[in-house]
């Protein structure tokens, strides 16, 4: 991939004006000071998706904590008790592998989705993206179309300026806390939470998250936009790798559009020696990172297709075909036909698919229930005069499940064994009990001083349920004759 | 830590404080041949060249905030050598106040339950619960997490007591612990044959099986001696927490070799005291859940 870092080679040097010139050497700055970026709001067929699926992704966000399942809330992230609730199933930090799979799974997601429609997720799906969207929105509601924000922008301070740029401001600051109020809704019930916070009794956590999430979502999507795709965001960083040839990139057609030139609507490109590119910089104002798209592909390019849209727009009217600049991919821009085989692409995606097979299969042979046995540790046994030999075991079972069940506890040994102590035990949902039990032999019944013996917890009814754990039953050596004489010799 | 080392580890942070601002403040220009970015800057490092590629500003302003953040940190908190911080931050401050947010948490609930007797505590479970939960932590490691004992510790389950059974006895025991004294007595029954006929003796108070011509030499020194603790039926006396004989519950061993052994060696054991550990409190509902155990049918429903 070929990366051409025009806008720093081109456009900031002019801009850092060096601070003594020799004839040799100059000294440069290795900072550069950030220019606020204020581009076009473009309509055109990949904006109105743009904005659909921001519809789509901000109500999913903010209805999500409002649905209602069995009487509580259907997704429900609660710390404080380790237990993440979706809908009907309640997931344990016992169920932590899954997480890791589905990480793993949303990381090969990611991959996958990069070598075949490239930065498709930043430009379209990203939060950063999606939030930056709605601040921007609200930006132009109250400050006006570009020309008229970089107008207020250079303007000198006045009260007008101060209480436009104050209720915008504000409006920001209602959305953030709308934003962080929702995500803290995810942990802390969102009814729950929202009384709280009518009657300023909010938790010290919550507080804290709900003020600092604000504050990042204010700071990250209002104010520092482009520059946390340029200089913060780590998948941005390493999505070079993924690239192929035949990647989706947004790229200008240089060929059709070369030599550019300003022309009326009337004049022949074609005798006039110039390409399609009327050179009317729309497409430099429209991107959000401040790019020039006909300098080719560049890191900074989140995707977004605003510089297509707002081309194609140029092109109808000056009547000239659509799609200067397009989606489309290094292969195709140089008219060489896709690769057969595309190895990042089929190699990424058939471990995916193996990934969402095991996560199918882990999901459908979960067994919501677990068992910990706690051999006694203050004795090894309990031998009584009469020969027979007890050993003490606390069975914590665990409920993993929401509504009570009953198990059956069941003991098998190489040993006879009896067995005192309840043969049924309730659980309630979501909790766990801890259950002595003592395990006996029979008085004379001999055996080895320390044999395996299993522990089967059964639940009762339907779903069946079961789990195996095996534990040591021990007792004193009983002595051998001869057991050690040829031991010292 | 002495004023010498305290100066030495102020003049160390305080270096490295100046230091990070020095290597900022020097590095935030290059000297290169072309102003133009991407540029090499002349910096090379086993062949890896730095390139003019300038960061954000506001890069060096995040530097800027954790060096301020570091020394508002140290004049706040320890970390300046002997100097305290300005806010008297300590570890164990915490860990008090901690300790005080659940006292002031759990308070309530304890002092509930203190005002009510044990019997009456028997119809909360939550209260045997939270007793159950301060035994797993405190008793479990020599009476069993069953409660059950072994062999010198206690069964607490079977409503047989040393020292007697009533709740305020029990309080008692958990609060001021025990020490149980049996002394050796092989001597004053003569050796080993006095031994084995005590031993004989003894065993047939539970009705066990025994060598009656030696059970009845036995009862002799019984009468004589051990009665003077064990009384004269062997029934024990929870006085002085010398054991009923007569019930088939060993503490030490019921083998004919172990109750040899108790008389001819004696045997010292000990219940620790918990009063300075725990507070009355909880020793009452510690008091209660080992109560609750001898006394199931009255915590049914």
């Amino acid at each position: 991939m070929q990366v051409a870092d025009e806008r720093l080679r081109s456009g900031s040097a002019d801009e850092r004006s060096p601070i003594s010139n020799s004839d040799e050497f100059q000294i440069v700055s290795l900072y550069e000071r950030w220019r606020k970026i204020q581009y076009l709001w473009v309509k055109g067929r990949f904006q109105s998706l743009r904005r659909t699926a921001l519809g789509i992704l901000v109500a999913v966000f903010y209805l999500g904590p409002w649905l209602q399942w069995d009487g509580r809330q259907a997704i429900w992230f609660n710390l404080p008790e380790r237990k993440f609730t979706f809908w009907a199933t309640t997931f344990w930090p016992q169920d932590f592998v899954l997480l890791a799979l589905v990480l793993v799974i949303a990381a090969f997601t990611l991959f996958v989705f990069t070598v075949a429609a490239g930065r498709l997720w930043c430009g379209f799906a990203c939060p950063q993206t999606v939030w930056t969207l709605c601040y921007v929105w609200i930006e132009r509601k109250i400050e006006g179309k570009r020309n008229q924000r970089i107008k207020l922008d250079r303007a000198r301070w006045s009260f007008a300026k101060i209480r436009t740029k104050g209720f915008k401001y504000l409006c920001w600051a209602i959305l953030a806390l709308s934003i962080s109020i929702t995500f803290v809704g995810y942990f802390t019930p969102i009814d729950v939470l929202l009384r709280e916070i009518s009657t300023l009794s909010v938790g010290v956590w919550e507080r804290f998250t709900i003020l600092g999430l604000a504050g990042a979502s204010f700071l990250f999507s209002g104010v520092l936009r482009e520059q946390v795709c340029l200089h913060m965001c780590p998948y941005a960083r390493f999505q070079s790798v993924m690239f192929d040839r035949d990647t989706l990139i947004v790229s200008y057609d240089t060929r059709r559009g070369e030599p550019r030139g300003r022309r009326s609507r009337s004049v022949d490109a074609g005798a006039r020696g110039l390409g399609a590119c009327v050179d009317c910089g729309l497409c430099v104002r429209a991107c959000p990172t401040g790019i020039d798209i006909r300098n080719g592909l560049q890191y900074e390019c989140i995707t977004c297709a605003a510089c297509v849209d707002v081309c194609n727009g140029v092109m109808n009217k000056m009547g000239y075909a659509p799609n200067l600049i397009r989606f489309s991919s290094e292969n195709q821009d140089e008219g060489v036909p896709r690769a057969k085989t595309r190895f990042r692409l089929w190699s990424s995606g058939s471990v995916l698919t193996l990934l969402l097979a095991l996560l199918a299969f882990d999901l459908a042979e979960r067994v919501p229930l677990r068992l910990d046995i706690i051999r006694d540790r203050g004795r090894l046994y309990r031998a009584s005069w009469d020969g027979s030999v007890e050993n003490t075991y606390t069975l914590r079972i665990m409920n993993m499940e929401q509504n009570a069940r009953t198990y059956e506890v069941s003991v098998a040994g190489a040993v006879p064994l009896r067995y005192s102590g309840e043969g049924h035990i309730e659980v309630a949902g979501e909790s766990q009990v801890s259950l002595p039990i003592s395990l006996v032999t029979a008085p004379g019944v001999h055996g080895p001083a320390t044999s395996d013996v299993r522990f089967t917890v059964r639940s009762v009814g339907e779903p069946v349920y079961e789990i195996t754990k095996t534990s040591r039953f021990l007792r004193p050596v009983e002595a051998a004759p001869e057991a050690g004489a040829h031991e010292d010799e | 830590m002495s004023n010498a080392w305290s100066g030495y580890v102020i003049l160390l942070v305080a270096l490295n404080i100046v230091g990070c601002a020095w290597l900022l403040y020097v590095n935030r220009k290059a000297k290169v041949k072309s102003g133009q970015a991407g540029e090499p800057v002349g910096h090379d490092f086993d062949g890896i060249q730095e390139l003019n590629n300038p960061l954000p500003a506001w890069w060096t302003w995040l530097f800027i905030v954790t060096m301020v953040f570091s020394m508002v940190y140290l004049i706040l908190y320890p970390g300046l050598g002997r100097f305290r911080g300005a806010l008297g931050w300590t570890s164990s401050g915490q860990w008090d106040d901690q300790i005080a947010d659940a006292n002031a948490q759990y308070g309530p609930i304890y002092a509930r339950y203190f005002e009510q007797s044990i019997p009456a505590l028997l119809q909360e479970p939550k209260a045997i619960e939270m007793g159950g939960r301060l035994f797993a932590n405190n008793c479990s490691p020599c009476h069993g997490s069953d409660a059950r004992g072994g062999d010198g510790y206690p069964n607490l389950t079977d409503d047989d007591w040393l020292y007697g059974g009533d709740p305020d006895t029990i309080v008692q025991t958990i609060t001021n612990g025990r020490n149980g004294l049996m002394p050796p007595l092989g001597a004053a029954v003569g050796g080993e044959p006095g031994i084995q006929q005590v031993a004989q003796y003894v065993l047939s108070l539970s009705g066990r099986t025994h060598d009656a011509k030696l059970a009845a030499q036995g009862k002799v020194y019984f009468t004589t001696i051990c009665s003077a603790c064990h009384g004269p039926e062997g029934t024990g006396n929870h006085a002085i927490g010398s054991p009923n004989l007569t019930d088939d519950i060993w503490l030490h061993g019921g083998r004919v070799t172990d109750i040899e052994d108790r008389v001819r060696n004696g045997k010292m054991s000990k219940m620790p005291a918990h009063g300075k550990i725990l507070s009355p409190e909880k020793i009452h509902l510690l008091a209660l859940y080992v109560y609750s155990l001898s006394h199931p049918a009255a915590t049914g429903d």
